[in-house]
């Protein structure tokens, strides 16, 4: 029996039959869950490459002759996937470049400092997010009908930043409260102004809470399709609603929309490949050896 | 020049996000606020009609069938899906809170069920539990051949069971990184010396990992809440609110009635009545957070 | 070939929108001189087929009149949402806006009637359009004087059944549902093929088309004189208990019917599992596409809806139309562009263009034409039929609550776990409710 190492083992050290079993049945469930994940893309996968006729049968389901016409259809009039997409990049990205740090200031703010009214304020800062997107999105559009915003990129900048900044600040409050207020204190008593405590301290620690934020935010805004609707025309159409253009007349177009989803996929796939690095050195860190 | 020093550093900290939210949710607030208290049916006229006082939320609690079913399902739907999710993403977190090459590829997995549009996975979820083309029906009814002629869609239990799936696969695998996150920001000191001491592994998680873990826990928990709550297109999109009404939860209801029905003061009752909900639950919520 | 056939052969090649003999016809809606010429147009619609041949001729429009049309393309599933935004700032983001028949009366404000301009433009609605399609633009639900816009796709429900699989077995397509539900168990008994594909999930009140024909073909209605409930009135009751028994009773339905959509019942078809579909006409196309079926158009077949016994079949319709956006500035063109598209002339050249498998069809002269019958083997013919005893859809403001709770109550009546009387009665209370309001 070859020995396996134990994860928080010391040098030497020989798991038991009984840690090694343990270790495979962990293998195990994290396959399962894997699967369970990767099965339903992997179908839409599969799907955005069959034709209509090929996808809804189960007989084809595996054995079918492959065509790029999809991808290549989506990219086209009437859909124009293409431009939708970009818009949807523009768009996430920067909100949640101008989320981020407006997001940490108020969560350090409300994380370090005790002052009136703190607990109402930010109950009302959250509280902005619990009503129902249907009965808001009208009174959005009248008030960007007045400034002459409507289908601007910029608009829906500014009504994803009010969207996902109450949550934000509170992901990252919880990260930030989560960090001992010492290092801050005994920095500050030394003499360290408090954005430079910020800035060296309190962000590098709760660098995985800005992520998960951002990481959020950023995909918040990319799925936001009710807002988008109302106020795009022609210029500020995001990949949503080009998703929901393939629920036509004549039923769900999946195999559009599943090439809709490869296109989502992939790329965020190799986000999530970059952003990754992030927590294995925030895991390796602190944790494992 | 203004003294930048008179005033408190919690209010120049809090001032970018706290102006922007007000300047922009304050409009829409008031005036969705101001119109449950209206009658507005589109129908009949395109202004806002007459002032009604709290007619609509009376009849809403009182006297519509709909809205009482609408806040059932929404409790049955609300309730499991965020045990689901917390349960899966805790349990997947600590599973996968480890070095080794397949963790690391489940890490880069996680985020991809969450980028995909609520609506494709409404939509998917219905294909793949079609009675007659249907890949989860086929491969179900393989395994339980009892099940073999089961329609999801048609059986409110089920109809439930697929809902519920359907958001928990969107956003399970999102919450474990969330509580990856979690898990990294606990020092490992506190772990191994209890561990050194001869606890227990489950001791171990029971007394020193989970308290504090309880922060992500409960952002995980009510943030999950806040979407379950909101959420619509995976349901429209699903099951369309049936068979019946067995799957219409109180957002759907919302829309509808806003953008099917166009009786907008009702829906905007309806929607605040909600809110309400939800603020009272956030009330007991945050006195717990910031006890400290 | 016949001359006329070369002629019209030569002027597909050519790219030509319509017939050279039209042409001069078509000019005349338009006002002379190109008054309009540099306007900009923007037009809210969907993506359907027909439409997308409209677009393909938009510049022999603009050539004529100078005046440029924008097809502002918007989900089909999305578009009340963008209509009522439009409702609720009263703005003219769109020049024209589409509105299908279920949608309309509640959509109605945002439109400006266009009777004075169909007079100056000679238009004679009656003589054009057949009463079922033309009611559905009219205001006052249906009756009213006032015409908001111009029908442009308009649907009759057609039986499409397995031409190859009837042949083989000897039999003819039913010409009453009773006789729909015999077949379907010959069908059933003598192939692995079920019998008739239903649809009777909960998705945008798909469930209710064919339950219309079982409802009015047996003597009930949606409404008394009175404008109260009817629906579960004996004959009502009686109709949708035969409704729902095609599959709870007789079975002559694929199991999965009771969770389907329109679409997925197509899809049933189209993969060879069911041997009959009532449905649209429209649907013809995806079903004899090798690229979304695996029929051939040898093997799909249409016949006219069942009917009840000894009564004439009172199928349903749907129509589309395009109104001018009341604070629209260019209201004008926007009318010239109406005359236009609407022209039987265009209609009729989609119909006979050999690269679409386009049927949608709504002009009386088109419906009986003789070139598009024989390009269609009379399925327009059939439709003319049909639109003569067709009724709409209701078109009272409260229809889109009224069909909302009519869809749920059949989508639970096909599982079974109900019961057909008391579930149309409590329909009933709720509906009178809603009425009421």
């Amino acid at each position: 029996m070859t020995a396996i190492a134990h994860p928080d083992a010391t040098a030497g050290y020989q798991a038991s039959a009984r840690e090694q079993a343990t270790h495979w049945v962990r293998q195990l469930v994290v396959i399962v869950l894997i699967s369970a994940i990767l099965l339903p893309i992997a179908w839409i996968f599969l799907t955005a490459f069959k034709t209509p006729r090929d996808v809804y049968s189960i007989s084809s389901a595996l054995w079918f002759t492959p065509t790029f016409e999809n991808m290549q259809t989506v990219f086209r009039d009437p859909w124009n996937l293409g431009s939708k997409i970009v818009n949807s990049l523009a768009v996430a990205g920067g909100t949640v470049l101008l989320a981020m740090p407006m997001a940490t200031m108020a969560a350090y703010a409300f994380s370090r400092f005790d002052f009136r009214f703190k607990q109402a304020i930010f109950l009302i800062v959250i509280a902005s997010q619990f009503i129902p997107a249907a009965v808001v999105v009208l009174p959005y559009f009248l008030m960007f009908k007045e400034a002459g915003m409507l289908d601007t990129r910029t608009a829906l900048v500014l009504v994803n930043l009010s969207i996902v900044l109450p949550y934000a600040v509170w992901m990252i409050k919880g990260f930030i409260d989560a960090v001992p207020m010492e290092i801050e204190e005994s920095a500050m008593v030394d003499g360290a102004p408090r954005s430079r405590v910020i800035w060296e301290i309190v962000v590098p620690t709760a660098l995985p809470g800005i992520i998960t934020a951002a990481v959020f935010s950023f995909t918040l805004t990319w799925n936001e399709f009710l807002f988008a609707l109302i106020i795009g025309k022609q210029h500020a159409l995001t990949l949503p609603i080009g998703l929901i253009g393939f629920r036509t007349e004549r039923g769900d177009l999946w195999e559009l929309m599943a090439a809709g989803g490869v296109l989502i996929t992939a790329p965020m796939f190799l986000i999530s490949l970059l952003v990754q690095k992030q927590f294995v050195g925030s895991l390796t860190a602190g944790s494992v050896r | 020049m203004f003294p930048m020093r008179r005033i408190p550093a919690h209010w120049l900290l809090l001032a970018p996000a706290l102006l922007f939210v007000a300047a922009m949710a304050l409009f829409p607030l008031a005036y969705s606020f101001v119109l449950s208290f209206r009658e507005w049916k589109l129908a009949r006229s395109v202004t806002p009609g007459d002032w009604v006082g709290f007619q609509n939320y009376w009849y809403l609690l009182t006297d519509d069938p709909d809205f009482l079913e609408a806040i059932q399902v929404t409790s049955v739907f609300v309730v499991s899906n965020v045990l689901a999710t917390l349960l899966v993403a805790l349990g997947a977190a600590l599973l996968l809170n480890r070095a080794g090459r397949i963790n690391t590829i489940a890490r880069v997995l996680l985020i991809l069920p969450f980028v995909m549009s609520p609506a494709l996975v409404g939509i998917s979820f219905r294909f793949f539990l079609n009675g007659e083309y249907g890949i989860v029906h086929h491969l179900i009814g393989l395994a339980f051949p009892s099940m073999v002629d089961t329609i999801w869609l048609a059986d409110s239990t089920l109809a439930m069971v697929a809902v519920v799936a359907a958001d928990v696969w969107h956003w399970a695998p999102y919450m474990t990184l969330v509580m990856l996150g979690g898990l990294a920001s606990i020092p490992k000191e506190t772990e191994e010396a209890a561990r050194v001491d001869g606890a227990s592994a489950w001791a171990v998680f029971r007394d020193v990992t989970l308290p504090q873990l309880l922060p992500v826990i409960s952002i995980v928990l009510v943030l999950k809440t806040v979407f379950a709550l909101k959420a619509f297109d995976i349901i429209y999109t699903l099951s369309n609110g049936g068979p019946g009404r067995s799957t219409q939860t109180l957002a759907y209801f919302v829309y509808e009635t806003a953008f099917n029905y166009y009786d907008m003061g009702y829906a905007a009752a309806a929607a605040y009545i909600l809110t309400a909900v939800l603020l009272v639950a956030s009330g007991f919520y945050l006195r717990l957070v910031f006890k400290k | 070939m016949k001359r006329r056939d070369v002629i019209q052969a030569g002027a597909t090649a050519l790219g030509l929108g319509f017939q050279p003999w039209g042409r001069a016809q078509a000019a005349s809606t338009l006002k002379p001189g190109k008054p309009y010429a540099g306007t900009e147009l923007s037009l809210l619609t969907v993506v359907a087929p027909q439409f997308k041949a409209h677009e393909a001729k938009l510049a022999d429009f603009e050539a004529l009149t100078g005046i440029k049309v924008k097809y502002q393309y918007v989900p089909f599933a999305s578009t009340r949402e963008k209509l009522t935004a439009e409702l609720v700032a009263q703005g003219a983001q769109y020049d024209l806006l589409s509105v299908m028949d279920v949608w309309g009366p509640s959509l109605y404000n945002l439109f400006d009637p266009i009777n004075a301009r169909l007079a100056e433009k000679k238009i004679d609605m009656v003589e054009r359009y057949p009463h079922a399609h033309l009611r559905a633009s009219r205001d006052g639900n249906g009756d009213g004087k006032n015409i908001l816009g111009m029908p442009i796709r308009g649907h009759v429900q057609l039986m499409f059944y397995r031409k190859d699989v009837f042949a083989k077995l000897g039999i003819k397509p039913p010409t009453t549902w009773d006789e729909m539900v015999e077949t379907g168990k010959t069908i059933q008994a003598k192939t692995d093929l079920s019998g008739v594909a239903m649809y009777y999930g909960k998705t945008g009140a798909q469930n209710l088309m064919i339950w219309f024909n079982y409802l009015w073909g047996m003597g009930g209605d949606l409404l008394d004189a009175k404008g109260q409930p009817a629906f579960n009135s004996p004959q009502a009751v009686a109709a949708t208990q035969a409704y729902v028994d095609v599959l709870l009773k007789h079975k002559v339905a694929p199991a999965a019917s009771v969770s389907f959509n329109e679409s997925d019942a197509a899809n049933s078809m189209a993969q060879g599992k069911v041997a009959m579909y009532p449905v649209w006409w429209w649907r013809y196309a995806g079903l004899v596409d090798s690229k979304t079926s695996t029929l051939k158009p040898d093997q799909v077949g249409f016949a006219p809806l069942p009917s009840m016994p000894g009564k004439e079949s009172t199928t349903y319709t749907n129509t589309w139309f395009y109104g001018i956006n009341k604070n629209s500035k260019k209201k004008d063109a926007a009318m010239e562009f109406l005359a236009w598209i609407s022209q039987p002339e265009i209609e009729r050249s989609v119909l006979l263009d050999t690269s679409l498998n386009e049927v949608v069809a709504m002009q009386t002269k088109n419906l009986i034409d003789g070139d598009v019958n024989r390009r269609f083997g009379g399925m327009h013919l059939f439709g003319a039929q049909a639109l003569k005893g067709a009724k709409g859809t209701p078109l009272f403001p409260q229809w889109a609550q009224v069909s909302d709770l009519l869809e749920a109550t059949m989508s639970e009546l096909a599982t079974g776990n109900t019961q057909v009387k008391p579930a149309l009665d409590q329909a009933a209370a709720r509906a009178r409710k809603i009425l009421r309001a």
